[in-house]
């Protein structure tokens, strides 16, 4: 899959700090198959290995509303919340139903500077592996 | 590791551009004000930790057949919405 993936310059969403973990992984792309939808694959461009699913939690648990610190938007430069785009990074299980989501550290992308930022969430109800399909 | 004392109030440089302040003692715990550049991501090591356990696990489970879960998701949305 990873082979068939074709990019442009204007496809790159960069981590200026990483993934946390994998903070020397700063260019990715986001992109998304039909049959996989409503799932993402977030690949790293350096290392095409590194490759994450992600899901826009709002579409499982409606109520999710991480607060994110002022630092970390004004580093965003976040002119309009519309530019803002949420995703998390899903934890496939053997058994799939058993799938999590991690609304711990969610990450945010502004799409008009296309920067990105994985944002620790410090709040007891959002925990790293929240289950996807009840 | 290297250990240092300082009273309320006084801090501690690091480098060029982080500066780390005892706000406030008590028996057992401290504040800690920390300036830093907003390059240089500054958390709390067990919420740190948990992130990066977190990324490491979902990227070794990070060649799925994503089509059956999207379907599996997909379905659920359809059947039953809780709320």
């Amino acid at each position: 899959m990873e082979s068939a993936l074709s990019w442009t310059k204007d496809d790159v969403i960069t981590f200026p700090l990483g993934i946390i973990g994998f903070e020397g992984a700063r260019e990715f792309v986001i992109y998304s198959l039909p049959e996989h939808e409503p799932f993402h694959w977030m690949a790293c461009i350096q290392k095409p290995d590194l490759q994450f699913v992600l899901i826009n939690p709002l579409l499982f648990r409606t109520d999710y509303d991480p607060v994110i610190p002022s630092h970390e938007l004004k580093d965003l430069d976040v002119q309009n919340p519309s530019e803002l785009l949420l995703y998390t990074i899903v934890t496939v299980a053997e058994d799939m139903r058993e799938s999590t989501a991690n609304l711990a550290g969610p990450l945010f992308v502004n799409i008009r500077t296309r920067q990105g930022r994985q944002i620790p969430i410090e709040d007891p109800r959002w925990g790293t592996a929240v289950r996807i399909l009840g | 590791m290297l250990v240092l004392t300082r009273k309320v109030g006084e801090s501690i440089h690091i480098g060029d551009g982080i500066v780390i302040t005892l706000i406030e003692v008590d028996s057992k715990s401290c504040r800690i004000g920390i300036q830093a550049p907003s390059s240089v991501p500054v958390y709390r090591s067990e919420v740190y930790t948990r992130i990066q356990e977190e990324n490491r696990k979902a990227l070794r489970t990070a060649q799925p057949d994503l089509g059956a879960m999207a379907q599996m998701f997909r379905k659920r949305d359809d059947e039953s919405k809780p709320d």
